[in-house]
């Protein structure tokens, strides 16, 4: 609250700051947490209108906002392990008007003074340029003179030229999932760690040189780690393999299908820079032929004819209801006597059916809709 | 046809979920249930015409809340289509920024706060009609009479108005007159302005020669000028117990002993008004069962939305960001919303246009 109420206080965010280092477009980021430790980053400029919201996101910090305030943008609860998990808690929970009001104060950093300015507007309001420091502190946030302001570090200390670095050397990449062959429903880890990086993506998202992401595929899935930096664009691909459940493939069919259960680590420098679409298959990968993998996945499919009839019992719902049903009217056939507990299972049935599809809340909805509507009718009469 | 009270228990058990939840399932509920209790017991009263001027209210303040919140917010992971983006900006400060990415969250979010907006204004427009006014202000404090008064008068204010617009509109439309365009409104405002007018000095002479705003012997002006005083000094004393709560907190028991004090001083004070202030009785308002089983059923519903409310607060609250998902409806609120129909259910048995 307090952050959106400054919003208005301060109006002028001081002259525009250029500490453009040659050929780079980038912002500094400082957070200070509550126990003290700091997290710094380098943000890539993205154009003009890009806020300080927009930085943060882009840090890769877990961050928990509250979007009720509408035009005034979002309001920052969370960062890490500090604030307030919105929207259980008040967004700003520790800040209730009575006692310390705690929460995470927004600056930006005057590099013509070497001083954090308390911004006057919330994060989504402020746009920054290239060569801006932004700073996030958790705690006692006031307008001039705040306790709480991250440490100072200027632009230069946070994204150091890249001439710093004046050999262009390939870079070296460990691109590994834990475990490399899952069972379907299952989940694995997708690990990798970059050194001399400078631009990762994995799948063509932006990601963070050292990073890991948990996938659930549901089938056999390649990711693929593009590298880019001085030396070149290298690109990397993992798959990592999804067995079918009930679907053994035959002993006839190639052996390759079979996955192996080990996770494949790979630590690879390719030897031109200008190599691209350098394959890294898991290590433990038989020495067979290198059979493209998706008419492997093909191969496994088309040998297994019990899959057609496995997926139509997977359907559930609809196809279980016609079975029930034809047994039910088997009953019928046979035993006429037992005609109206046979209704009354069709009702029970239909409403299992339409509570699992609809949910219970959403017939709970429909039901109460429809009392009221019959009680206007009866009423309308009436009155 | 209900008892004062009754409608009084009512509006708070409707006010309070309306006011509480921010989940448009039990807000549409709400809002059928009161268009129900409206457009069946509502229509009882003469002015109950007004309903259409209300909806059409409504309707544009949640039109006016969707687009609002379509335009300026452009959070949420569904986006929907993307339009041109408009940003001002004042040095680096963006005061404006509208279109861009426009997203399934934020008109999620602009339909739950227009349905609540919905919701009160016709929960208002449906006691304003079912309620009688001169009732309600007998039911006002003595000290407060006055106040009641010129709230009850400014309370029928909009409906009379209404009412008496369309009588004007039917008026000119029977000699002929046709709205077309603006410039067609002005036989339509001109005698509006002097019934308004008219209606007003009529209701002020009556007033006054009923003897309304005249000091009763007994109150001498020593005395007024003792209670103003008073009055002063405990509402000072509140604010002191407030200020002294949040900003020194190390001595609660100060800020407690002092808001005790002045609470029970503005009370003592406004009691010795009140006793000036005589009134009569010619007619005593009947508490029929009916009357006890609404009650009870608003009393529940009151207590079951309080309730979840302190226990479980994420039963009553829907957030679509960042990712929509449809909110949940829990049957038991839902069935304590219809509290708000019991007064059509335990109505009396009646022949059409044939009140109470």
């Amino acid at each position: 609250m307090l952050l959106t109420v400054f919003a208005f206080v301060v109006a002028s965010a001081g002259p525009a700051t250029r500490a453009l280092a040659q050929g780079t477009q980038r912002v500094g980021l400082v957070v200070k947490f509550s126990d003290g430790s700091v997290f710094t980053d380098c943000i890539d400029y993205t154009g003009p209108g890009m806020t300080g919201e927009d930085v943060l996101d882009q840090s890769g910090l877990s961050l928990v906002k509250d979007f009720s305030y509408g035009g005034l943008g979002a309001a920052i609860c969370k960062i890490e392990h500090d604030g307030c998990n919105y929207p259980r808690q008040h967004c700003f929970c520790q800040c209730s008007g009575n006692g310390p009001c705690k929460y995470w104060a927004y600056f930006y950093l005057n590099q013509q003074e070497g001083v954090w300015v308390y911004s006057g507007m919330g994060a989504s309001g402020h746009t920054v340029q290239a060569g801006d420091v932004e700073g996030w502190a958790w705690g006692n946030g006031e307008v001039g003179g705040s306790d709480v302001e991250p440490p100072l570090i200027s632009f230069e200390e946070l994204c150091p030229a890249p001439t710093a670095t004046p050999d262009p050397s390939p870079p070296v990449v460990e691109f590994e999932a834990d475990p490399g062959s899952i069972a379907s429903g299952q989940c694995s880890t997708v690990r990798w760690s970059v050194k001399n990086a400078g631009i990762v993506t994995l799948n063509g998202a932006g990601v963070l040189p050292e990073d890991a992401r948990y996938v659930c595929p549901e089938e056999t899935q390649t990711f693929e780690l593009i590298v880019l930096n001085a030396a070149g664009e290298y690109s990397y691909e993992l798959t990592i393999e999804v067995a079918q459940p009930t679907a053994t493939p035959p002993p006839t069919a190639t052996p390759t299908a079979a996955p192996s259960s080990t996770p494949g680590v790979t630590s690879a420098s390719p030897p031109s820079p200008t190599s691209t679409g350098i394959s890294v298959e898991p290590a433990s990968s038989p020495s067979a032929p290198p059979t493209p993998r998706p008419t492997v996945v093909a191969m496994a499919r088309t040998a297994t004819p019990s899959i057609a009839s496995e997926e139509e019992t997977d359907v559930a719902e609809p196809g279980d209801v016609a079975g029930v049903e034809a047994t039910n009217t088997a009953t019928v056939l046979s035993d006429p006597a037992h005609q109206e507990t046979v209704g009354m299972d069709r009702i029970l049935l239909l409403l299992g059916v339409g509570a699992g599809t609809l949910g219970f809340g959403t017939l709970a909805f429909i039901a109460i809709t429809v009392l009221l509507v019959l009680i206007y009718v009866r009423a309308r009469a009436q009155f | 046809m209900y008892h004062t009270v009754t409608w009084m228990l009512w509006l708070f058990a409707a006010l309070l979920p309306a006011m509480l939840t921010r989940n448009p399932l039990y807000l549409a509920t709400l809002l059928l249930a009161v268009a129900v209790a409206y457009n069946t017991i509502g229509r009882l009263s003469p002015m109950a015409s007004s309903w259409g001027v209300f909806l059409k209210a409504g309707l544009i303040l949640a039109t006016l809340s969707v687009l609002f919140n379509l335009l300026t917010v452009h959070y949420g992971d569904t986006v929907m289509f993307t339009l041109p983006r408009l940003t001002l900006h004042l040095g680096r400060l963006a005061i404006l920024d509208l279109g861009g990415q426009t997203t399934l969250e934020s008109l999620a979010y602009g339909l739950t706060s227009g349905l609540s907006l919905v919701a009160i204004l016709l929960i208002f427009a449906t006691f304003n009609v079912l309620v009688d006014h001169h009732r309600l202000l007998r039911r006002t404090p003595a000290f407060l009479y006055q106040t009641g008064m010129i709230t009850s008068i400014a309370v029928a204010f909009v409906p009379q108005m209404v009412s008496s617009l369309q009588e004007i509109r039917e008026a000119q439309a029977i000699r002929g007159h046709r709205f077309r365009g603006i410039r067609n409104l002005l036989p339509l405002f001109v005698p509006l302005l002097t019934t308004g007018l008219e209606r007003a000095i009529q209701l002020a002479e009556s007033m006054e020669a009923r003897g309304f705003g005249s000091v009763s012997t007994s109150r001498s002006k020593g005395r007024q000028t003792l209670q103003r005083v008073l009055i002063a000094t405990a509402l000072f004393g509140l604010l002191a117990a407030a200020f002294a709560r949040s900003y020194y907190s190390s001595v609660p028991l100060a800020s407690v002993l002092l808001a005790l004090g002045s609470a029970a001083l503005l009370v003592g004070t406004l009691m010795a008004i009140g006793r000036g202030v005589k009134r009569s009785r010619y007619h005593r308002e009947l508490w029929r069962r009916r009357d006890t089983l609404v009650s009870i059923a608003c009393f529940t519903s009151c207590a079951i939305t309080a309730g979840f409310w302190l226990r479980n607060p994420n039963a009553l609250f829907f957030y679509p960001y960042p990712r929509f998902s449809l909110p949940d409806f829990n049957a038991v609120i839902g069935l304590a919303l219809l509290a708000v129909v019991t007064p059509v259910l335990a109505a009396p048995k009646m022949r059409r246009h044939n009140s109470d």
